[in-house]
């Protein structure tokens, strides 16, 4: 089973909290300083993100200690993502995409030498995956509570010692071109702003509390899943 | 020194481009790096001066407090907005010869990778410390690289990846220039480089921070 949902800009929320806790800052710190940049670039980039979710539902699966075997495709995933999708009755494979627009004015500023407005529509770019993310697995789940089931934690290549590498595996469980994101030989998603993964679903599949607690991956870009 | 450098460096380490700017809050209607550099070169004082104890202090500063976790990425943005506005006025003097860069580096961010904000922020780093920066940009190969040292022979190279899949580039990179000009330095970063990763494919020095590259060429040009 195939799901894509779009979503407006409007709807994902992101705010200027948001912005300047990606950064880094303590909430409300940077407000001072960078509100009218974050208002602008907001502003802006309501305008130019097409967001889209998607998911493919698989219940051919098996999951090892330190594998995960989905429509016959071996993923070397380890410890950590197989045992937060243990339980699981079947997993979601899923892409999200902020689109290409915010990258590319992104790419308009630092070439116009306005780095600081450049940050801030690759933050929102990241943000908005992030966000599209989180509400795609709100609907998995109202779609999985109608049958009494729970969701796990979404889990990416690139995250918890599951190799990048694999991606490319992962995108041939789904239609060509899935939402408008392709992959390059690096692995590299396009557009630049998207996330993907899987997300076990069934009966006792459930969230694992600070999964970044359970990793010691030290090259982790976000130190998150 | 001059009341005037240090205006200049405090402008820079704060980001304050130009009276215009409303950037910082509390700078805000007073002069900033692009009138300060301009009063201190018609008040005589060597452009040499000016690029060294106002814009590189000012870049020092900046980059010593990102390194500490001080400031993040948009401050830091903003310096280099400053100092480029500074370095404008300074370029007749680059031409001229009367100003010297402290050698030339090279940056791109390695092939199949297309993350350019870390890229970017050492590339102003480096240029507001005194480089002749010459960004290659995204997705680079090898032989962009290697025509680009054929060209700069004594530059400092820089690489940048932020895949795991792409250090797979970044080694075969480091790999050709040292097989074909071994005494280029190379540096590498980026989030999934470690300095083990750095001695593992033979390349000269690895820094979580742009200040840290900055130092070690400091340390190594003296």
């Amino acid at each position: 089973m195939i799901r894509t949902h779009d979503f407006t800009f409007a709807s994902l929320n992101v705010t200027a909290s948001d912005i300047e806790e990606f950064i880094g800052y303590q909430p409300g710190s940077s407000l001072d300083a960078f509100k009218d940049h974050y208002e602008s670039a907001l502003a802006i980039a309501a305008g130019v993100c097409r967001i889209i979710g998607g998911y493919r539902l698989f219940t051919d699966f098996e999951i090892t200690k330190k594998n995960i075997i989905i429509d016959g495709l071996l993923f070397s995933t380890g410890g950590i993502i197989s045992r937060q999708l243990k339980g699981s009755s079947g997993i979601a494979v899923f892409v999200c995409t902020a689109g290409h627009g915010i990258s590319e004015l992104a790419k308009e500023m630092t070439a116009s030498g306005d780095v600081v407005m450049a940050y801030m529509y690759d933050v929102i770019g990241s943000l908005c995956a992030e966000k599209a993310a989180d509400r795609m697995e709100v609907l998995l789940l109202k779609e999985s509570e109608n049958e009494g089931f729970g969701i796990s934690n979404r889990c990416s290549p690139g995250y918890c010692g599951w190799d990048v590498g694999e991606q490319g595996k992962l995108f041939s469980l789904l239609p060509q071109g899935f939402c408008g994101v392709t992959l390059s030989a690096s692995s590299l998603m396009n557009p630049i702003k998207s996330v993907s993964g899987i997300i076990g679903y069934g009966q006792h599949a459930g969230k694992a509390k600070r999964p970044c607690k359970q990793c010691h991956q030290a090259d982790c870009t976000y130190k998150r899943i | 020194m001059s009341d005037y450098l240090h205006k200049i460096a405090h402008c820079i380490e704060f980001g304050k481009i130009n009276r215009q700017s409303p950037y910082p809050p509390n700078m805000k209607d007073q002069d900033g790096a692009d009138e300060y550099t301009q009063q201190a070169l018609q008040s005589g004082i060597s452009a040499q001066h000016v690029l060294l104890h106002g814009l590189i202090t000012g870049m020092e500063k900046i980059g010593k407090k990102f390194r500490e976790n001080q400031v993040f990425v948009p401050q830091v943005l903003m310096s280099a907005k400053a100092m480029n506005t500074a370095m404008a006025h300074l370029m007749p003097y680059f031409s001229s010869g009367e100003l010297k860069s402290k050698g030339t580096f090279i940056i791109g961010t390695v092939a199949g990778d297309l993350h350019d904000i870390g890229k970017n922020l050492v590339s102003m780093i480096m240029k507001g410390n005194g480089w002749n920066v010459i960004d290659l940009g995204m997705d680079v190969s090898t032989e962009k690289f290697m025509e680009a040292i054929q060209q700069h022979p004594d530059a400092v190279v820089g690489l940048s990846a932020l895949l795991t899949t792409t250090m797979a580039s970044m080694e075969q990179t480091v790999a050709r220039i040292k097989a074909e000009k071994p005494a280029t330095t190379v540096a590498i970063g980026g989030a999934p480089v470690s300095q083990a990763f750095c001695e593992k494919i033979g390349a000269d020095v690895y820094s979580p921070h742009p200040q840290g590259l900055v130092e070690y060429l400091e340390k190594k040009n003296n």
